[in-house]
């Protein structure tokens, strides 16, 4: 009997035993039916690779070999030892720690604060609501350079300095406990797919409105959490404008900001910049790919009724 | 009111106070500074001096204020439908039951967080007239070589595809958005005789709208401040042809340092995005189907 | 040891209270270049060593542009701003003009300020008065690749410098010999192209002799006689190497920038006269470094640009050292200021890095210049600097966006330019007295 307003247990056993068959001469069929697709997704996935590709030879290549016309496809000399000279010519520990701070404090905060208040945007009813929301619509204009776009750019600055959040972490993390419009729409539209008759069936046994946004509407939405997660703590990880107009000791720059000491006026160590950009986003898909099945779960609501 | 309802006031505005503060504070405070400073002639510094309307007359008298603006929204009339189309794509393809399926859905997901002048670098070879893969591949259908950057009535096509590599970003929301639909619905379908495509058009597609207004709203938003491939790649060129709106006014705010111009600006491109995402939402009901039937 | 103990106390509390008293002064400077960065930390430290009283940190911003100083800018407005900072000279004005840089007028006498090149003295004026102290400058020249011009067996004398300034002619007919296409007419090598490199309008409008602005009647002159005759040059000569080819030969090095690319911010393989495939190009001192570098097997050599007028021309940029608004104590500032611009610091910077000082004698001391650095040197008598006007950078703007339409041979040169004057007077306007 399933409990409602908890997920059906993933049917793994089923997905196992399609995966593997157990003749050989199913696994030779198995492998024939998705050649087609797998062709396909070959082809894609070496364009969608190709810029880490490039990057790769760039990173690897010498000085000499950088100015070769047309350029060529492999180095023809491995320097390995780019990627060594890439994290002495910046302090990268130390700005890869200040960046693993930001992302993670702000990813918290982000996704903290943008679940709440979708939650209050779609699994209650109230006068004004969807008025309100085009708050929500309205602001993402502002958000998607936020906080520096040139127009809100001046005015925020003054404000923080002022508060003298200036040169700390703080006007980069504490604004995203206050929701960020392009998450919170996220998690409003997955939340409005769950059936409202959960909510209330807990609302009549007297569950107050935190208990059940916590033990059930929560676990419900941990697929798009992880998302917005993710998406969070990638931009943050990327951002470069924000840690360079708050942060004014260089021992508080960040790994974006980091990168730009590769690029000069006259001359950017590309080798170097190549490096160094191929450690940044190693990182990141890491964690992309160890944790996307956090998010690949699916709220699979069919089977609650 | 009911006691329910006032019980679901309560509730709604504990849970959305978070968002009123940070609207207030993150939106409405520099937006009405702005707003302000449209109707002012200010450097950044000093004095903000009074002029009334003269900044919005200048501007609709400004022709690379027009041109900007057409180049925005041809790019994002291009742009959105495009994106939406790719990152629909691309999540069928994450969505296929493989075992190596993880590794190809990082592949499609890498190039959206690969930091933008890394991407360029890539395109500069794709799109080279002479030894580009993209041209490579036009002429063994025989069409002669494209200069994809150089050449002003194409160079914002160019711009387009390139940000077709970023559509990873959107198709993870499309494809956690099509892990959520019950397999029931499609076996259902495939009794009723259903083919691949019946099944994408009338299974999974309707049950994606709330995923499509949230990525097409988005990529209203995004799109139309387009800025940063335009500001390494071509810097608005060739002959203004990418000069988008956000990048002018960039321009305005910092290299001319008239930020009450900037301002108006501003407000103008704000205006335009509120009308067409209002637009696209109010009329969402007609095609958004929220509720998943089991 | 009682009077030990208590001397050593004292000495601890004077040590104490010296560092107290020490007051600490931010330096922010946007350069990455190591070598450079080097040199500056060299003058920091001569400077506090000197100067007890007063701690300089040199502090590095980069910036993503030259002409991008949005953190500059913000932190002056939030009033954490540096005490010093390093501009790009040609901005100075600009920046004046909105008020983000402090004037410094009373504190450098007149006499001090003959000491420095006359044109890098001028851009740190506005309406007159000085909000910034020139710090280095550089100049542009004709780069040839000998190796090419020697496989064509062309005479190439008239670019020996010790011939005095090539004509137009001269640099035509090398060019032509070098121009080299294949079965499908598409160019595989290429002689000269005004344009690209460091051929913007300032370049060949002031080789041509003429002037940007007219001072004394406050308005832009780029549609003036010589101006307009250099941008006709640069037209004939893309209709010469045939527009549409020319352009899809840049286009298979540039970075997309349209029809003109510059050299710093594209990989080396993406420059022509690095990789060989291009004769001559006006280029930047500091061209020589970048081609030691990438290209350290090739022939080259370094001459005036060339001109109708037979008279050496050039122009140049560089840096300032300013003192943005909402500096503390600007006495303090002022005091590195001088230090860095002054002989020892000019002197240290032009010994350790390749950029050339802005105080004349120190360009009249031979010790300090070799080789190829001496003979740019030598041009740098006959250089401009960039009007110094509030709307610097949207005149640069246009200027090029002008040359793209002529190139392109969507505009007349005449009407490309005045068309210049048409977007940028009305702005200029504002500032006119």
């Amino acid at each position: 009997m399933k409990r409602p307003g908890s997920p059906p247990p993933l049917d793994r056993s089923s997905r196992r035993a399609r995966r593997r068959p157990v003749t050989r001469a199913g696994l030779l069929r198995a492998l024939k039916e998705k050649v087609g697709t797998r062709a396909l997704l070959l082809v894609m996935a070496a364009f969608f690779l190709m810029p880490l590709y490039w990057m790769t030879i760039t990173a690897l290549k010498s000085p000499a070999e950088l100015s070769q016309f047309p350029p060529t496809l492999w180095p023809r000399d491995p320097q390995w030892r780019n990627f060594v000279d890439a994290v002495t010519f910046i302090p990268f520990g130390r700005y890869f720690l200040n960046t693993v701070v930001i992302a993670v404090l702000g990813t918290i905060g982000t996704t903290l604060s943008s679940f709440l208040v979708a939650y209050g945007f779609s699994r209650l009813r109230w006068p004004g609501r969807d008025i309100v929301f085009v708050t929500v619509l309205a602001s993402i204009f502002i958000f998607v350079r936020f906080p520096v776009n040139p127009i809100t750019m001046v005015p925020l600055f003054v404000l923080f300095a002022k508060m003298g959040w200036v040169n700390t972490f703080l006007p980069l993390i504490v604004p995203t406990f206050f929701g960020n419009p392009f998450y919170i729409f996220l998690l409003r539209q997955f939340l409005l797919q769950i059936p409202r008759e959960i909510s209330d069936a807990a609302r009549i046994d007297g569950a107050n409105e935190f208990q059940i946004m916590r033990r059930i509407v929560l676990p419900l939405t941990k697929p798009a959490l992880a998302v917005v997660a993710i998406f969070a703590a990638f931009m943050l990880w990327n951002d470069f404008l924000g840690p360079l107009i708050y942060l004014q000791d260089q021992d508080r720059y960040t790994l974006s900001v980091g990168l730009s000491f590769y690029q000069g006026t006259h001359d950017t160590e590309w080798h170097l910049l190549m490096a160094a950009s191929t450690l940044v986003v190693l990182p990141q898909l890491a964690i992309f790919f160890f944790f996307q099945r956090y998010f690949l779960e699916g709220i699979t609501l069919g089977s609650v009724k | 009111m009911t006691r329910n309802d006032r019980r679901e006031l309560r509730w709604g505005l504990i849970f959305i106070s978070p968002w009123i503060v940070g609207f207030l504070a993150f939106v409405v405070y520099p937006m009405a500074n702005a707003g302000y400073l449209s109707f002012t002639r200010f450097s950044g510094f000093g004095e903000a001096r009074w002029i009334g309307w003269a900044n919005y007359r200048r501007l609709f008298q400004d022709d690379l204020f027009w041109t900007s603006l057409w180049n925005t929204v041809v790019y994002v009339g291009m742009a959105v439908p495009l994106g939406l189309v790719v990152a629909l794509a691309l999540a069928l393809a994450m969505n296929q039951r493989l075992r190596e399926v993880a590794w190809y859905r990082t592949a499609f997901y890498l190039p959206s967080i690969l930091p933008l002048f890394a991407l360029s670098l890539i395109f500069v070879w794709l799109l080279n007239p002479r030894f580009g893969l993209f041209n490579y591949l036009l002429s063994l259908i025989g069409v002669s070589p494209v200069n994809w950057l150089g050449d002003p009535r194409i160079a914002k096509i160019s711009l387009v595809l390139v940000a077709q590599l970023g559509a990873g970003h959107a198709a993870v929301i499309f494809l956690a958005g099509l892990r959520a639909i019950p397999q029931t619905l499609y076996d259902a379908a495939i009794i009723d005789g259903a083919n691949d495509l019946q099944k994408l058009f009338h299974v999974t597609i309707p049950l994606l709208t709330p995923s499509i207004l949230y990525n097409l709203i988005s990529a209203i938003g995004v799109n139309l401040q387009i800025f940063t491939q335009a500001y390494i790649m071509t810097d608005g060129g060739p002959v203004d042809s990418t000069l988008f709106y956000a990048l002018y006014l960039y321009r305005n705010a910092f290299n001319y340092s008239d930020l009450g111009y900037a301002s108006a600006m501003s407000w103008i491109l704000f205006v335009l995005n509120l009308a067409l995402a209002l637009f696209v939402f109010a009329r969402a009901r007609r095609w958004v189907r929220y509720e998943v039937v089991g | 040891m009682f009077k030990l103990r208590t001397a050593l106390a004292l000495a601890f509390a004077l040590i104490v209270g010296v560092a107290a008293a020490q007051q600490s002064l931010t330096f922010w400077t946007s350069l990455t270049y190591p070598i450079d960065v080097e040199a500056l930390q060299t003058i920091v430290d001569e400077f506090n060593a000197a100067n007890p009283d007063l701690e300089v940190e040199l502090v590095q911003v980069p910036g993503s542009d030259v002409n991008d100083v949005s953190k500059l800018m913000t932190a002056v407005a939030g009033g954490t701003g540096p005490d010093i900072y390093m501009l790009d000279r040609f901005t100075v004005a600009q920046r004046a003009a909105a008020g983000l840089l402090t004037d410094l007028g009373d504190r450098i006498d007149s006499g001090a300020a003959d000491a420095f090149l006359e044109f890098a003295w001028n851009e740190v004026l506005f309406q007159g008065d000085a909000y910034g102290v020139p710090f280095d400058t550089d100049v542009r020249a004709l780069y040839y690749n000998r190796d090419m011009i020697d496989a064509a067996g062309v005479d190439a004398s008239a670019l020996d410098p010790a011939n005095g300034v090539p004509s137009l002619e001269d640099v035509e007919r090398i060019a032509q010999a070098l121009n080299e296409t294949d079965d499908q007419g598409n160019y595989t090598q290429v002689g000269f192209i005004p344009w690209v490199g460091q051929g913007q309008p300032y370049t060949w409008g002031f080789a041509f002799g003429g002037d940007f602005y007219d001072e004394a009647a406050c308005r832009l002159t780029p549609d003036s006689e010589e101006i307009v005759a250099s941008m006709a040059w640069v037209d004939d000569w893309a209709g010469m190497l045939g527009r549409d080819e020319i352009v899809n030969y840049i286009s298979t090095f540039s970075s997309g920038a349209g029809p003109i690319a510059w050299s710093g911010q594209i990989p080396p393989a993406q420059n022509p006269f690095i990789t060989g495939r291009l004769g001559m190009v006006a280029e930047g001192d500091w061209f020589v470094a970048n081609l030691e570098r990438y290209a350290p097997d090739m022939e080259f050599g370094v001459t005036y640009l060339p001109s109708p007028t037979g008279e050496v021309a050039s122009w140049s940029g560089g840096w300032a050292m300013v003192m943005p608004t909402g500096t503390e104590d600007e006495d303090a500032a002022y005091r590195f200021i001088e230090h860095i611009t002054g002989t020892q610091g000019q002197r240290t910077y032009a010994e350790m890095t390749s950029h050339f000082p802005t105080r004349a004698e120190l360009l009249e001391d031979d010790a300090i210049y070799e080789g190829r650095r001496a003979f740019l040197r030598t041009i740098l008598d006959g250089s401009h600097a960039r009007p110094a006007l509030p709307v610097g950078g949207q005149y640069w703007g246009e200027l090029r966006g002008a040359q793209e339409e002529t190139v392109l041979d969507r505009m007349a040169p005449e009407e490309a330019l005045e068309r210049v004057v048409s977007r940028v007077q009305p702005r200029l306007d504002e500032y006119c007295d």
